[in-house]
């Protein structure tokens, strides 16, 4: 199986997210997800959402 | 008895082993070897080994129990084909999108080993059908009759099972709960961005394979059978994964309570039919084969 990889986190609410990987804050919902997409673009990873609306890119 | 009689029990001999090559070779649901080199090169092969089986026959008769050992010498080659055959699909494989998996490719290495020697045994005993019409009433059509018994042997014998010989396909429904991308009730995985889920949910299919007995349910259990199965769909109907999209690979998950399997796939044929006749003509690996049933503790586990 392969490894994967938190590769970045994206968040609008600095509370949720600190330290370990990069993280990337948005002012708004529409900014968030455009970054985590351009994100996933350029690492080929996957966009995940977690449930407080952190997401994160994976690297599968 | 004179060389004629002999050339005649080579000739139909290698003539029926060649032909049962030809019969297995076709194109199947492995789309493996799709080009002619890839033929030539099996069918090349196909030849020599029905020849070597052929010519034993004649060279047990005239005492020369040595040429038997070639037979040896036969097998170790084709040992040497599979291996060639696992490096070619291995270092295919690292620019697959869609991954054939190293059981799939270990099978069809395997199946080309084995062929070849079904192919010595068809031309073995072709040439001595021949050989004994030569020597009796019944005259050498009787060779060219067994040939085509053991044509029609290897074709039924050497197909393997399919996944709809052991499991129904039933299409199913995709939907969100949140993040997660459902089939039916079986969860897949989590899909971050709204732009995808939507493109999911407009463009993606789904279906459900239910095992039809717990020897089914053990074999499709098997990560390597799953892996099969997304590649043959991918290769059958396309797929919009590309190496930036991650969230389009074809994916197969269990159902934790009944052992069902969900397929979740994006094709660029958006056909639900072609969809379910590709996963039920997808082959069944013999790697993957679990026959617990088989078993008393396994019997006794199904009540």
């Amino acid at each position: 199986m392969s490894k994967k990889r938190i590769f970045a986190a994206v968040t609008s609410n600095r509370e949720t997210v600190n330290g370990g990987v990069p993280i990337f804050y948005a002012d708004n919902e529409k900014q968030k997800s455009k970054i985590a997409a351009t994100l996933a673009n350029i690492a080929d990873g996957m966009v995940h959402e977690l449930d407080n609306g952190v997401m994160i890119i994976v690297e599968h | 008895m004179g060389l004629q009689d002999y050339l005649l029990v080579i000739i139909i001999g290698t003539l029926a082993g060649t032909l049962t090559r030809m019969v297995l070779l076709r194109i199947d649901y492995r789309q493996y070897p799709g080009y002619p080199h890839g033929y030539v090169v099996h069918l090349s092969l196909g030849f020599v080994a029905s020849a070597l089986g052929a010519v034993a026959v004649p060279a047990v008769l005239a005492k020369e129990y040595t040429a038997f050992t070639f037979l040896a010498l036969a097998a170790q080659q084709f040992s040497e084909i599979r291996n060639q055959e696992r490096r070619t699909l291995e270092s295919l494989e690292e620019t697959e999108l869609v991954k054939r998996g190293k059981d799939y490719i270990e099978g069809i290495a395997r199946t080309f080993e084995g062929r070849n020697y079904l192919v010595m045994a068809s031309a073995f005993i072709t040439a001595v059908a021949t050989q004994v019409g030569v020597n009796t009433f019944l005259g050498w059509p009787l060779g060219i009759l067994v040939g085509l018994l053991m044509l029609m042997l290897a074709r039924t014998f050497m197909t393997g099972k399919t996944i709809g010989d052991i499991c129904t396909v039933e299409p199913a429904e995709l939907r969100f709960e949140g993040a997660i991308l459902w089939v039916d009730d079986i969860p897949i995985f989590n899909v971050g961005l709204k732009e995808r889920r939507e493109e999911i949910l407009r463009d993606g299919l789904g279906v459900i394979i239910h095992p039809k007995d717990d020897n089914a349910r053990a074999t499709i259990h098997d990560m390597g059978q799953r892996n099969v199965i997304a590649h043959t769909v991918s290769v059958i109907l396309g797929s919009k994964k590309d190496i930036d999209i991650p969230d389009f690979t074809p994916m197969l998950r269990k159902d934790r309570r009944t052992g069902k399997i969900a397929l979740y796939t994006m094709p660029m044929e958006k056909d639900m039919d072609a969809l379910i006749e590709s996963v039920n003509r997808t082959p069944v690996l013999e790697t993957a084969v679990r026959k617990p049933l088989s078993a008393k503790a396994g019997r006794a586990a199904a009540d």
